[in-house]
């Protein structure tokens, strides 16, 4: 019985497909490509976007090292006598 | 430029390829299974309209979130998108609340002019086609998936979301419902007697 059941499963239909439906799919889905045009807000907020937050934050440390050894030859504040400040050259008028 | 190895590579390296937005990837994939995922929509739809409808919502679907199939988890695309049609026609189902009528379960009265014996055969096609359509929605995706789609009980389990037990009986019991239907109409009864 069960084999009697299986041959009349295997006579249902196979359906055809439509004419030019994967033509039309491709088609959609070239248009939904297009990028829509952006307002001039979305344009400014889109300048400053940070497409990888991960490698403009490492780009940003290297950058800052070496403008740090660059600069080396310059004197800091660190560098000076931070009480000069304090001595104040009056001129010995009195 | 088109790859010209496009359509010589497997369904995953075109998918990677989609993720990296290319349009020939897309279209080589398409062209490729529209036929096998209309058919697995219709069947478990049956409507037309409704099955052009649904595979061309899924593959845009896939084209605007390629990045819904995941290459680590190992899926192979075409279970993964036997899922996603799977899935979203038992929600369109569901949505309707009820099956509509089947195109192939019409048997129109132009019909009686076949020869006996193809007016029989369209006739136990449409009875067919009632029985199947009258299934619990699992039931029907699985017999579908596993009879009409070729799967593995393996693969049709995975699409389901179910253990190859609970496959197995979703199979048995819509081959158990479909036997009932069709003794009922005296389609199985008068195969026996012949």
């Amino acid at each position: 019985m069960s084999d009697d059941l299986d041959r009349v499963l295997c006579k249902r239909c196979t359906p055809q497909t439509p004419h030019g439906l994967a033509q039309r799919i491709i088609a959609q889905a070239a248009a939904r490509s297009v990028r829509a045009p952006m307002g001039v807000m979305d344009e400014i907020a889109f300048m400053f976007m940070v497409p990888r937050p991960a490698f403009a934050l490492g780009l940003s440390v290297l950058l800052g090292l070496f403008i740090g050894f660059e600069a080396g030859g310059l004197t800091t504040l660190a560098d000076q006598d931070f009480t000069s400040f304090l001595v104040v050259d009056e001129g010995g008028w009195l | 430029m088109a790859n010209p190895r496009t359509s010589e590579d497997s369904d995953e390296s075109l998918m990677i390829r989609i993720q990296e937005g290319d349009h020939q990837a897309f279209a080589v994939l398409v062209e490729r299974h529209t036929d096998r995922f209309y058919a697995a929509a219709y069947r478990m739809l049956g409507h037309t309209g409704d099955a052009e409808d649904m595979v061309q919502d899924a593959f845009l679907k896939l084209w605007d979130n390629p990045f819904l199939w995941k290459e680590n988890q190992g899926a192979k695309f075409t279970t993964w998108f036997y899922r996603v049609v799977t899935n979203m026609s038992i929600d369109l189902i569901r949505k309707r609340g009820k099956a509509v009528a089947s195109d192939m379960m019409e048997l129109h009265e132009d019909d009686r002019d076949l020869q006996d014996q193809q007016y029989q055969d369209a006739q136990e096609q449409a009875q067919l086609e009632s029985a199947i359509q009258a299934l619990p929605d699992k039931q029907r995706a699985a017999l579908n998936l596993c009879f009409y789609e070729g799967l593995s009980n393996k693969d049709a389990a995975d699409v389901l979301g179910v253990q190859v037990k609970a496959l197995e009986s979703l199979l048995m019991r819509a081959k158990a419902g479909i036997r009932d239907y069709l003794t009922r109409e005296g389609i199985l009864e008068e195969r026996e007697r012949a």
